[in-house]
């Protein structure tokens, strides 16, 4: 068991701070709702209610779709372009999918490749592109789901101000859809790309998403 | 423990992490369209 949790430290943490900053979010949203409800003489939601929301779902769902299409973008940009000297690219001239041999598949596969690795045709082309297809399904899942919910909440506020309801296809057209959409995509992008560029010349003793602190400003592709 | 359960921790956290993306979706999916 604690062999267990050692091992497993990195997603493990990643997956408590995911659920303690979901439940503080639950709890200020609520209280914003709330303290809105009570701005336009209405009455408050409980917890259990604000939880099922739209309103809440819809919060968490903009943030949800955003971070799956940067990472859906960085992996499957990665294999095409290059950045000379970060860690995070491969060196230039390297650039696609690389050989069967470099990548094990086929009858290149070893003892110890997954079995998937070792087949042909669809069942291969799936397994070899399965990170990008599933971050990019749940990009596109949670992305879809944000302008569900955000419709809701949308009509919701429109019913509120007693002005007509709008259809999905609608709010899809909305000022309020690709604000909440783009405001979220620019801090990914410009995050990610600060990453790689910052990873040039900057340093962490220890990371793997670092070089090593001795290595050359013009070393590409080299982790620590 | 050893390689054998090392396996079986790994698999755990890959099938939480997705069942909590799967709950997420649907259920928000779910409540959106309730209302319409």
């Amino acid at each position: 068991m604690r062999r267990a949790l050692g091992t497993n430290a990195l997603s493990l943490v990643f997956l408590a701070f995911f659920a303690v900053a979901l439940a503080g979010q639950a709890l200020a949203g609520w209280q914003d709702f709330n303290n809105e409800a009570s701005a336009h003489d209405e009455e408050g939601v409980s917890l259990g209610r604000y939880l099922v929301s739209s309103s809440f779902g819809n919060a968490v769902l903009e943030n949800w779709q955003s971070e799956y299409l940067q990472f859906t973008l960085y992996i499957l940009l990665t294999v095409w372009l290059v950045q000379r000297g970060s860690p995070e690219s491969k060196p230039p001239g390297e650039e696609g999918t690389e050989s069967d041999a470099e990548q094990r598949v086929g009858r290149h596969a070893r003892a110890d490749s997954p079995a998937w690795a070792r087949a042909r045709g669809l069942r291969l082309w799936v397994y070899s592109n399965s990170l990008v297809l599933v971050m990019a399904t749940i990009w596109l899942a949670s992305w879809l789901v944000q302008s569900v919910t955000g419709w809701t909440a949308y009509n919701d506020d429109q019913v509120t101000h007693g002005e007509p309801t709008v259809g999905w296809g609608g709010y899809l057209g909305s000022a309020r859809f690709w604000e909440s959409t783009l405001q979220n995509w620019q801090s990914e992008f410009l995050a990610v790309g600060s990453m790689v560029v910052f990873s040039v010349y900057l340093r962490q003793r220890g990371s793997p998403e670092s070089k090593p602190v001795g290595a050359p400003h013009s070393s590409t592709g080299v982790e620590g | 423990v050893g390689a054998g359960g090392d396996q079986r921790s790994m698999r755990v956290v890959f099938v939480t992490y997705l069942l909590v993306i799967a709950t997420g979706l649907v259920l928000y999916a779910a409540i959106g369209l309730a209302h319409h």
